[in-house]
């Protein structure tokens, strides 16, 4: 066995005989404690992903390996107790009628004791920042609030994996800036693996690697960096880079070296400075 | 406006009533709504008034607010009072509207239906006054359990109740948000004649419904992602918990009982 | 159309315990042929000024004027129908709105309620679906049977087909990928163009909002926080991270470089191209001058 955790061999997916395929032909890797981006077009199936790493589909071909087990129906329940995951709607993964409730669903379905649910169910809501709202109803919160929620829910099982699928698609920006901060956080503070789905170009510069995604194949396994370097590239499959990328290769067309394709506005202004002080 | 009706609305508070394991408020609502047609003397309907107006009052939830919300019920019982007058030929004669007459018996039996009728209403809408859904679900739960063993499906079914109750305000908020979509584009809701006014509720009514399969697909993605497998092997994290103050009210319940039976002619 | 606001306020459930306020004492006016984004928090009230422009709600106080029609708490227009059939709204997620069995069907859903007559009708789906560039053979299939985007396409085809002459959209983008996004605000702002329309686009992108919008309104707690040109307005970044809201990227980072080697070049919708030789120039003149 490799020492991955998340392992896709020749994997393809369709809805039905008669409907197209969705992924076709699909292989990678996700080894430990990275923080993996898939990106894709709408419809490039970088969702199908992550619906069939914890059982909720079944691929056609080929084989998915989570946590050392290969997913069918009798390891579907085990792979979901180390996977972990956020959907992208916030009202249609909000089980419980409170927020204690909600977080305490995934804990009841394990058969967890109630004073340690109790135990959790505090420690995770007080990652996430929403410890005062423990007893709040679902439609007094707000699309990020549920969103934190939802989080807090899976950490409460602690999972060695979690997935976020476009969990911050439907929120406004500062919804989506809590959320990131939140995963920022939560990456630190526990051994944990994260696959995000989005195609929020900021929030991929934080992950150690991208999976690009088109027309259900992986059209590239990267870095950040690497990836933001293929412009031209990345807009014919319906992508694109950040300011920041674009920026920076208008400064190397100039003549300013930029020894690598920054990240963030820091990354950039540095190259800059250095070219300043040599000057 | 809806907000009228008290019926099975919730308001929050922390008087004893409101601390009654739910399952305590429903068995004593079940052997009141029961007990209740044994009265027969003016001492027992005077015991059970006493009773329920004094749980009534006990919720510390505003009178006025309970009046005013059984208003639409005041209809009812006057409506019956005024079909006893007419119909019950029992006793004297008491006097005339007219030339109809009025019998003593019709009043007195008038009276004793109607004020049944009123404290049926009124000790039902202290449930749910008093007590949320949710634990009105746990205790019908709870309460059921015993039917588990003839396969009956309590579990799907309270699970059933509380992602309703969890849903309906998601579903409302839903509704007034189609319904001012389709008005933008010309969709007359609210004149017309009824054929054009039931036409109407088309294409409000579609995309609810869509929109309510999708996120119950949605939702039952998102439960099983979350290791929901059935009701087998399951914790619960709500509990229900009879304390002293739960035998006291159901002792008081008693001897109220046993009042009434004493009192009856 | 030309739109004015005058001290409109709107109170939810007015005279009840659970009274709210939405928005106070608004003013502020659109003139005809504009392009005017509105930004604020969730909550800042945007939705309810959205309510009042096709009178699906009438102001607590104050009074509103669009084109022809007016709008206050004792004001009702006699004819909201007509207000409506010039008012197109696109809301959020649209496509949650389609109901008919088939494309075309949903999109002359509007014009029919408005009274069009049907080969008007035949015409107005045709032109409705150029503009959204929605394939013609898509016409006689379900609407339900179509990709997310092309879902949107076809909500905002229904809106178009009843010729507005304003155009209120909020937050169009929503949910749709990068290229969706930019291929649907392209397409929002061509249409502004060609059909002289009034375009409200009610928004939390700060980048659309600079590159589409002429006049910006921003909103906080259903007041009027600021209001301007696009670079006026984010000009102004303290007073908008005052409120939590930031600036477009580019200004952001103008404004870092500034920090960090004190030239200063004010964003005037430059290119990447032209911003990036400024800039350079900047710091090749920073070190002449040392």
């Amino acid at each position: 066995m490799s020492n991955s955790f998340v392992e896709f061999r020749n994997v393809s997916f369709r809805y039905g005989d008669d409907q197209p395929w969705v992924l076709k032909n699909v292989s990678f890797q996700i080894q430990s404690d990275k923080w993996v981006a898939i990106i894709g077009h709408n419809g490039s199936g970088k969702s199908t992903i992550a619906k069939l790493m914890n059982g909720l589909l079944f691929p056609q071909e080929g084989e998915i390996i989570v946590n050392g087990l290969i997913i069918n129906e009798e390891t579907i329940w085990d792979v979901r107790k180390s996977v972990g995951m956020v959907f992208q709607n916030p009202d249609n993964q909000f089980v419980g009628t409170t927020v204690k409730d909600d977080v305490a669903f995934g804990l009841e379905n394990r058969g967890i004791p109630r004073e340690i649910m109790i135990r959790r169910i505090d420690e995770s809501l007080k990652a996430v920042g929403m410890s005062e709202y423990i007893n709040h109803e679902p439609h007094r919160l707000s699309g990020g609030q549920k969103q934190r929620v939802a989080i807090a829910s899976v950490l409460a099982i602690s999972p060695n994996l979690i997935i976020l699928d476009e969990a911050t698609a439907m929120l406004d920006p500062k919804g989506r800036f809590d959320i990131l901060q939140v995963i920022n956080s939560v990456r630190n503070q526990e051994r944990l693996m994260l696959v995000t789905i989005t195609h929020d170009l900021n929030e991929i510069g934080y992950a150690d690697k991208v999976i690009v995604m088109n027309n259900g194949s992986v059209w590239a396994e990267t870095t950040p960096r690497a990836l933001f370097a293929k412009e031209k590239d990345l807009k014919q499959i319906g992508l694109d880079i950040p300011f920041v990328a674009k920026l920076a290769k208008e400064f190397i067309e100039l003549g300013i070296p930029i020894n690598k394709t920054p990240l963030n506005h820091d990354e950039l202004l540095e190259e800059l400075w250095i070219y300043h002080s040599k000057m | 406006m809806n907000n009228m009706l008290i019926i099975g609305q919730y308001v929050p508070g922390s008087s004893f009533i409101h601390r009654l394991d739910p399952r305590t408020k429903i068995t004593i609502i079940f052997f009141f709504v029961f007990f209740i047609f044994f009265a027969n003397s003016l001492l027992s309907y005077g015991i059970l008034t006493l009773f329920s107006v004094g749980s009534a009052l006990a919720t510390r939830i505003k009178v006025s607010y309970i009046i005013k919300g059984l208003t639409p019920v005041w209809f009812l019982i006057l409506f019956t009072f005024l079909l006893h007058l007419l119909v019950t030929k029992d006793g004297e004669v008491l006097f005339r509207v007219f030339t109809y007459p009025i019998y003593t018996g019709a009043i007195i039996q008038g009276t004793a239906i109607s004020l049944r009728f009123f404290l049926l209403i009124l000790v039902t809408s202290l449930l749910t006054l008093t007590t949320s859904p949710i634990e009105i679900t746990d205790a019908i739960e709870n309460l059921l359990h015993p039917l588990k063993k003839i396969k009956f499906p309590v579990h799907e079914l309270a699970l059933m109740m509380s992602i309703s109750l969890r849903f309906i305000p998601t579903l409302l908020q839903e509704t007034e948000k189609i319904s001012k979509a389709q008005a933008s584009r010309g969709v007359d809701f609210k004149t017309g004649p009824i054929k054009e006014r039931i036409q109407a509720v088309v294409p409000l009514l579609v995309p609810l419904f869509i929109s309510a399969f999708k996120r119950a697909e949605e939702l039952a993605m998102a439960m099983e992602a979350r290791g929901y497998q059935g009701g087998e092997g399951r914790t619960k994290l709500r509990e229900l918990k009879v304390g002293p103050l739960d035998w006291v009210a159901l002792l008081c319940f008693i001897l109220i009982i046993v009042a009434l039976f004493v009192t009856r002619k | 159309m030309d739109i004015s606001f005058k001290n409109v306020s709107y109170v939810y459930q007015y005279n009840t315990p659970f009274e709210h306020r939405a928005i106070e004492d608004l003013s502020f006016s659109v003139k005809s042929g504009s392009f005017v984004a509105i930004i604020g928090h969730t909550g800042s009230g945007k939705s309810t000024i959205i309510q009042h422009l096709n009178g699906l709600i009438r102001p607590t106080s104050g009074s509103i004027s669009i084109g022809n029609f007016n709008l206050s708490a004792s004001d009702k227009p006699k004819n909201l129908k007509e207000l409506r059939s010039k008012v197109g709204i696109v809301f959020q997620y649209p496509e949650h709105q389609l109901f008919e069995e088939t494309v075309a069907k949903d999109i002359g859903f509007g014009p029919k309620n408005f009274g069009i007559g049907d080969n008007e009708i035949m015409e107005r789906i045709q032109q409705a679906c150029t503009a959204v560039q929605l394939p013609n053979d898509l016409l006689e299939r379900s609407p339900f049977d179509l990709s997310g985007g092309q879902m949107r396409r076809v909500a905002i085809a229904g809106v178009l087909a009843v010729n507005p002459e304003l155009l209120v959209l909020d937050e169009p983008t929503a949910g749709l990928d990068p290229r969706g996004q930019q291929d649907m605000m392209d397409m929002f702002y061509q249409l502004h163009k060609q059909k002289k329309l009034t375009t409200i686009l009610v928004t939390h992108s700060m980048e659309d909002a600079l590159k589409y919008a002429d006049h910006v309104i921003i909103l906080n707690k259903g007041k009027k926080y600021m209001e301007g040109t696009p670079t006026e307005v984010f000009a102004n970044k303290d007073a908008l991270s005052k409120v939590q809201l930031d600036v477009p990227e580019v200004i952001q980072f103008l404004h870092e470089f500034k920090e960090r080697f004190e030239g200063e070049i004010t964003y005037s919708n430059q290119s990447i191209k032209q911003l990036a030789s400024e800039l350079t120039n900047q710091l090749k003149g920073l070190t002449n001058n040392e």
